[in-house]
């Protein structure tokens, strides 16, 4: 069984996860998507931003890798570029082994049929002018797919999009209703991958449950690849088997999603951790106990060396030398964090006042969202 | 405690009813009440273009007909508009030159918001050298007062209604292909352009399916209110003589016509004509309002 998986009702065990564990141990199979070093600079006023400064990502096929990190933190610049509807300014990405860094939109069909975007607001990603029904044919009217009408509906049944919304816009339709509409023009040219940027952020708390568990089923059901990038840790901890945690457009933190969120080994992993807010009966913890970041030290700034920890400016704990080293420091089975401290802190009592945040059964409560510092 | 963190987004239209849109007449009647603007536009328009009708079916007299002995009549029963220096009844060329200037506005408009809005989306969605080259070409063009533009591609091109109606058009032109790029500049890298690249939309399939259509309205407003203007510019133009030119009924012709005779009393030879001119800008005007209230109310 995979980590994170399980804990809710809801939760399916997809199956080729399995597959991928039994035939690891005969030889490695190549990552379906692989992400080496990727940059992406913005140029803004003469100055030059890195929303993204040297990734590193490997997608196995029936994973669920959620991306998790603050707004901000270059999470949608990357997914923008692992879907290529953004050109990296450096570094590549592979997909089945074929890199499609520099390719032009044309010679990407082949790419993009198999590697659909769902993007956090159907409001704005689906197109106002155009009916739900012209909606979800485009892509098959693009790829000239044989059997449209059966393949929508088939689609339609697996969703959950109601034959009477196909005449509708997506203004009169609902939040929850537009973000199935939305997941059905991804589905339906039966992508293997889904690059899920905060797909529950817009609709409301009973809608973000039923539209999790909807992806949770899909995956089991066709096999899918997830890239799930969110700020809710709590619907990460649902969906996802393994986890990395950005920040300022570096990944600090990676591994199983039960590592990194049990036991954070970056401190700025430990800060987000902690930040989310628990029911009360849940806590042992009073607030003023949580591990909290510095607001009062000098703002992030790019003059830092490259050699610094990203996290340094905030960091409540930083120690002399994070200025100028930072270890990768390898906890075991992939658990891997860009931090002095990883394995030095204390796994309990160390400030965050709960070692295991979502151990308990009561994994189904509301989800709730972290609070931005600092912005 | 969840109604606290539910996120409702802004500017989603509440969804429509079914069943209570009703008929076609029921929704236009409804349509009517809500935008006062089509009301008083769309009545203009019906009078206007009966006029029209009737100029063209069954006029009272020949507007190009001339009489030796009916010249400057004021109005009266058999002239109701009277006649001028030639004997021509104003009425009957009233009804031919409101005819004549609707048909030259639609044509000036229909002709600017085409090439313009085709080169601003070009511009806006291709961006890098294609756009410095059409913004600076915009530039220059707009750095001259449209009206004189006009005039002096009129003026090169040769006096006939064709020309008139390419000379205005032209000097029209850069004023739609900035709002056009501009709102196709917004528009290129919104999620529903993206997602449209996702599923492998071609470039040519993203510009005129998904973008053209969310960014044409702003251009389509302005193209309206430009067919009021047009009337006026090419009126102008047929007063100044590089227009339209005698003894056609064009509106600005027979000011031109009867610019002399106000100081000496026979005032209906150009009043008329003005206010046919009038009716007309006002009511492209208020349809163009009708239309921007609409696309706005979409948001």
């Amino acid at each position: 069984m995979r980590p994170g998986l399980g804990a809710g009702p809801t939760i399916v065990t997809a199956a080729p996860s399995v597959e991928r564990a039994v035939s690891a141990i005969s030889e490695p199979e190549p990552p379906l998507l692989e992400v080496r070093a990727l940059r992406r600079d913005f140029h803004r006023q003469g100055s030059v931003v890195s929303a993204i400064d040297g990734v590193d990502l490997a997608v196995y096929a029936g994973d669920s890798l959620g991306i998790i990190g603050e707004s901000g933190s270059g999470k949608s610049t990357l997914a923008r570029c692992i879907t290529r509807l953004d050109r990296p300014t450096a570094g590549t990405v592979h997909f089945q082994g074929r890199d499609v860094t520099g390719s032009s939109d044309r010679a990407l069909l082949w790419f993009r049929r198999q590697v659909q975007p769902v993007f956090q607001d159907a409001l704005t990603a689906l197109n106002p002018r155009w009916t739900v029904r012209r909606l979800l044919f485009e892509p098959l009217r693009i790829y000239h797919e044989a059997d449209q009408d059966a393949r929508v509906a088939v689609v339609l049944d697996d969703v959950g999009v109601r034959r009477e919304w196909l005449n509708r816009r997506p203004h009169d339709l609902s939040g929850g209703e537009r973000q199935r509409v939305a997941i059905a023009r991804a589905l339906v040219l039966r992508p293997s991958v889904l690059v899920l940027d905060e797909p529950t952020a817009s609709v409301d708390m009973s809608m973000r449950r039923s539209l999790l568990a909807l992806l949770v089923r899909l995956q089991a059901e066709h096999g899918l690849t997830y890239l799930y990038i969110s700020h809710d840790i709590r619907t990460v901890k649902q969906t996802c088997s393994r986890t990395v945690v950005m920040y300022r457009g570096r990944l600090v933190e990676e591994g199983s999603t039960r590592d990194v969120l049990t036991t954070p080994a970056h401190v700025y992993t430990r800060v987000l951790v902690s930040a989310v807010p628990r029911p009360a009966a849940l806590g042992s913890a009073r607030r003023s106990d949580r591990l909290r970041p510095r607001t009062d030290g000098p703002r992030p700034s790019s003059t830092v060396g490259e050699s610094a920890c990203v996290f340094l400016a905030r960091c409540p704990c930083s120690l002399p030398e994070c200025g100028t080293h930072v270890p990768k420091v390898d906890l075991g089975r992939g658990h891997v964090a860009r931090c002095v401290l990883a394995g030095r802190l204390p796994p309990d009592g160390d400030g965050t006042g709960h070692s295991a945040p979502w151990g308990g059964p009561d994994n189904v409560g509301p989800a709730i969202e972290l609070v931005e510092e600092g912005r | 405690m969840t109604a606290l963190i539910d996120i409702e987004l802004p500017g989603g239209k509440p969804p429509s009813v079914p069943g209570v849109a009703g008929t076609r007449r029921a929704r236009l009647a409804a349509e009517l009440r809500a935008y006062p603007n089509l009301f008083v536009g769309g009545a203009l328009l019906l009078v206007l273009c009966s006029l029209v009708v009737w100029g063209q079916v069954a006029p009272p007299y020949n507007p190009l007909a001339v009489s030796g002995t009916n010249q400057l009549m004021p109005p009266s029963a058999a002239h109701w508009f009277g006649t001028d220096q030639f004997g021509r009844d104003v009425f009957s060329r009233v009804l031919a030159g409101v005819g004549e200037d609707l048909v030259i506005g639609i044509l000036v408009a229909a002709l600017a918001l085409a090439v313009g809005s085709t080169i601003g989306l070009f511009s806006g969605y291709l961006g890098g050298r294609v756009d410095d080259v059409v913004m600076r070409a915009v530039d220059m063009m707009m750095s001259f007062p449209s009206f004189l533009l006009a005039l002096a591609i009129a003026v090169v091109l040769g006096n006939n209604v064709r020309n008139v109606v390419v000379a205005v058009a032209v000097a029209y032109t850069p004023y739609i292909v900035r709002l056009t790029r501009s709102t196709v500049l917004s528009a290129r890298n919104a999620d529903y352009v993206l997602g449209a690249r996702a599923v492998g939309a071609s470039r040519s399939r993203v510009m005129t399916l998904h973008v053209l259509p969310n960014t044409i309205g702003p251009a389509l407003v302005q193209a309206f209110l430009m067919a009021g203007w047009a009337v006026l510019d090419v009126s102008g133009l047929s007063f100044l003589g590089v227009g339209i030119q005698p003894p056609s009924p064009e509106l600005g012709v027979q000011i031109a016509d009867g610019a002399g005779y106000i100081t000496t009393g026979q005032w209906w030879v150009s009043v008329f004509p003005g206010l046919a001119i009038v009716m007309v800008v006002l009511t492209v005007n208020f349809l163009g309002d009708y239309v921007g209230e609409k696309l706005r109310g979409r948001g």
